[in-house]
């Protein structure tokens, strides 16, 4: 009976793991009342409602200006008005297209494939990215992890790419797939880095899941700082493959200790007042101002140590408490830096430069589960050019210019690569041709 | 003259074996018959029990182990009744010897503990039976002299400590490093006993993984057995990945090559002090087993590491129970290992210690204390 079962689990996650384009709605954390849109990389195509072209073939040097007016967005090419719609499009023209988006309060950002924007009424834009799943997988690896190494960038593409198809719906009743914040996962940017971009590649089509072939919820955190934690003693559910594991590959590392000090009254006051727990006891008092954890714990005299960590803003709830004798504050000795659950960044950077395989970290992280292949996984569009991205890694390893820019963009110089090839392979083939044909008519 | 030894551990192992040659040098016709290990197999034969039969530390599994000590026990008194030696001479073991010694006095055999009970610390009780039973006592220790002194025990004799022989007497160690791999070596030292093993070794395999600058090599007992080391580091995720190297009963030679070294408390912190070797102590023993000690122990001693206890001081830091955790060794081991300043007064410390336990001639002194016992009748 199990055989059948685990067989159509298999089949299923074998399906739900293929994915083409996503829609990520971009500044999701803010009121976007204006952006100005200009193209690094390619042409683009501006459509309006029902498919109406307004201008095709927009490329650098020209601006799109998007403001909300009511329930539509008003539209101005290079200041030209071109009235409002319920929603407008861009699309790219060419293989390689990337837009930079420059909106009126916040940070610009570049990314690829195409814009779909409306307006949200309330005098705020809609912006959603409908994009190649790989590309956007690659954008949120750049966004969510820091590193050198091929191996970490795989890692996080995996569990990213994991957490992504197991939540594809998650904002399916808005119209998109996925948020561009942590509620989702960051996606800061479209990814500029062509060594991340190769991690994403080389994982193309790599999920983890349990024993019964279902991808499995891959939670991940910055630092563990030195254990993880039971997904029971952060959220509701005890998930078996979300088990607390020695770690101490997060030693050392940026966010592997924090220190945080705190009045003695605020802190005690706060156990007082919130959470009606009688400090005048001798006994609850020395706990309160000498808790310790050689181990991770759950509670601190009943209180949720989750529920501390949020009101006091703390890096994680993996902390011991004493009392500064000259000032009398209470100090909190804090270990490692998020919830706990799953795998540790630092940590699995720390493992990949100890030269420890991936699927290693990955299954250290996450008891139990196993990497599941896909081998008709869509390996997203500049897959085909993996030895050219390696070319492009090398040169910059040995370039002076580290500084990004839209003229040494990676992408723009992949595209370029080919295209010389290809001119060069079409002169070879035409130069065969006339040599071909000047015997013939000699 | 016929002797009795029982050794119960690795290191009563070798004091054994240097006791019997000593004997022999001074008892051409000595016969022996022992319990004891490799060592003692190769200095006088055949044991009547192996050590790695016996080891079993701490309240707790001494209970669970009760009817295999108990017949032991009563296996030992059937064979010496047989045997009729001279002298039965316990090396150390005090659990199991002291009740052979008292027997053995009670049947008219000269009674001699060598390695004496560390009384100074907890089960001071014992000081009454053992002025009654006891014929000869050989501490090793130079502090336990005053103890001794103070608590009216005549028949106890100062030897000095065997393993100052033990080290002098080593030759020409097996070179372990090789031209492949000039790393700086790190001695882990995880015990002799199956609890102590399992219960440290998982915490140095996880440090090992995380410095592959160094050269991690445990010090293995062939009689614990090469499977039971790999289980135990096969039990942590990390051994997967990278595991440290096992040598099987070649801690000096290990010692005399060793950067630094992580302990697992006992005789070895004095070995590896005599092999000036940085070290970090640990010890992680059943907590009911801990508690009962301490509760024994109160307030008498600071230190447990034996080089602690000759200089009294903190030469080298003990981390025990709870403060035995990674973080704890990581950080010590980092002060160990790249803090020089760390490093030299912990050598300062071991050349204190080596002072004060002096001279060469343990086993020498002990034979001639024993020979003299059975001679007086």
């Amino acid at each position: 009976m199990k055989r059948p079962l685990l067989i159509i689990s298999l089949i299923l996650a074998v399906l739900t793991a293929r994915a083409e384009n996503v829609k990520v709605r971009l500044f999701s954390a803010n009121n976007i009342k204006s952006i100005n849109i200009s193209v690094d990389l390619g042409h683009y195509n501006l459509y309006a409602d029902n498919d109406q072209l307004i201008e095709d073939m927009i490329g650098d040097g020209r601006s799109v200006i998007l403001r909300p007016e009511g329930k539509k967005v008003h539209v101005s090419v290079n200041e030209t008005d071109y009235g409002t719609y319920k929603s407008v499009r861009l699309e790219s023209a060419d293989t390689a297209c990337i837009l930079c988006l420059n909106p009126a309060n916040c940070k610009q950002r570049t990314y690829e494939g195409n814009l779909v924007v409306s307006s949200l009424g309330k005098g705020t834009l809609l912006i959603l990215n409908d994009v190649d799943f790989e590309t956007y997988i690659a954008g949120v690896v750049q966004s969510e992890i820091y590193g050198n190494q091929t191996d970490i960038f795989r890692i996080q593409a995996i569990i990213s790419r994991t957490w992504a198809l197991r939540n594809k719906d998650k904002h399916a009743k808005e119209g998109y797939n996925f948020c561009d914040h942590v509620h989702c996962q960051a996606y800061l940017n479209r990814c500029i880095r062509p060594d991340i971009m190769l991690g994403a590649i080389e994982s193309t089509g790599e999920t983890l899941v349990d024993s019964t072939g279902a991808l499995i919820e891959t939670p991940f955190h910055s630092n563990s700082g030195g254990e993880t934690a039971n997904s029971e003693d952060v959220w509701r559910a005890a998930l078996p493959y979300l088990r607390a594991v020695t770690d101490t590959f997060s030693f050392h590392m940026r966010q592997s200790d924090w220190t945080k000090i705190i009045s003695r009254d605020r802190w005690l006051n706060y156990f007082s007042k919130t959470h009606k727990i009688d400090i005048t006891d001798s006994t609850i008092l020395d706990t309160l101002l000498s808790f310790s954890q050689e181990h991770r714990k759950v509670n601190l005299l009943g209180v949720p140590l989750t529920r501390i960590r949020t009101d006091f803003q703390l890096k994680s709830t993996f902390f011991s408490v004493t009392v500064d004798s000259a000032t009398n504050d209470v100090v909190l000795l804090g270990h490692g830096y998020g919830h706990g659950v799953g795998l540790s960044q630092e940590g699995a950077i720390r493992m990949v430069s100890l030269g420890i395989s991936y699927d290693s970290i990955l299954s250290h992280y996450y008891t139990g589960a196993t990497l599941h292949h896909d081998p008709y996984a869509n390996p997203g569009y500049v897959a085909d050019y993996v030895e050219k991205i390696t070319q492009i890694i090398e040169e910059d390893k040995n370039s002076k210019t580290q500084v990004h820019s839209k003229q040494n963009d990676w992408l723009g110089r992949l595209f370029r690569l080919r295209d010389r090839e290809e001119r060069e392979e079409i002169y070879i083939e035409e130069e065969q041709d006339n040599e071909k044909d000047w015997e013939y008519d000699w | 003259m016929r002797y009795y030894i029982i050794a119960g551990e690795a290191s009563g192992d070798l004091y054994g074996a240097n006791l019997i040659k000593a004997l022999r040098g001074k008892d051409p016709q000595a016969e022996f018959r022992f319990w004891g290990g490799d060592a003692m197999m190769q200095a006088a034969g055949q044991p009547v029990r192996h050590i790695r039969d016996l080891a079993i530390m701490g309240f707790i599994e001494v209970m669970m182990h009760l009817r295999t000590v108990l017949g032991n026990i009563s296996l030992c008194k059937r064979d010496i009744l047989a045997w009729q030696p001279d002298a039965v001479i316990g090396i150390d073991y005090p659990g199991f010897n002291l009740k052979i010694e008292k027997w053995a006095h009670n049947h008219g055999i000269k009674s001699v503990h060598y390695i004496s009970p560390q009384l100074w610390a907890w089960k001071k009780g014992r000081l009454k039976g053992m002025r009654r039973y006891l014929d000869r006592l050989c501490y090793i220790l130079p502090f336990e002299q005053e103890f001794y002194a103070a608590n009216n025990l005549p028949q106890a004799v100062y030897v000095g400590h065997p393993l100052v022989e033990c080290i002098a007497g080593l030759k020409d160690p097996k070179d372990l490093k090789s031209p492949e791999d000039n790393r700086p070596i790190i001695a882990l030292l995880p015990g002799s006993r199956r609890q102590e093993i399992k219960n440290s070794l998982p915490y140095m395999v996880r440090l090992a993984a995380n410095h592959p600058e160094y050269r991690f090599v445990v010090a293995g007992m062939s009689l614990v057995g090469p499977d039971f080391y790999n289980k135990t580091i096969n039990s942590s995720s990390i051994a997967r990945h990278s595991s440290p190297e096992i040598v099987y009963d070649q801690t000096y030679n290990l010692l005399s090559q060793a950067y630094a070294a992580v302990v697992c408390s006992g005789t070895a912190t004095l070995e590896t002090g005599l092999f000036h070797v940085p070290q970090v102590v640990c010890y992680r023993g059943n907590p009911v087993s801990i508690a009962i000690a301490r509760a024994l122990v109160g307030n008498r001693i600071n230190h447990i590491a034996l080089v602690d206890l000759i200089d009294d001081s903190n030469v080298v830091t003990e981390l025990l129970q709870q403060d035995f955790n990674d973080r704890r060794l990581e950080q010590e081991f980092q002060l160990i290992t790249t803090d020089t300043a760390n490093r030299e007064r912990m050598l300062e410390g071991y050349r204190r210690v080596e002072q004060k336990l002096g001279n060469a001639g343990a086993s020498r002194r002990t034979a001639e204390s024993i020979i003299n016992l059975i001679n007086a009748g």
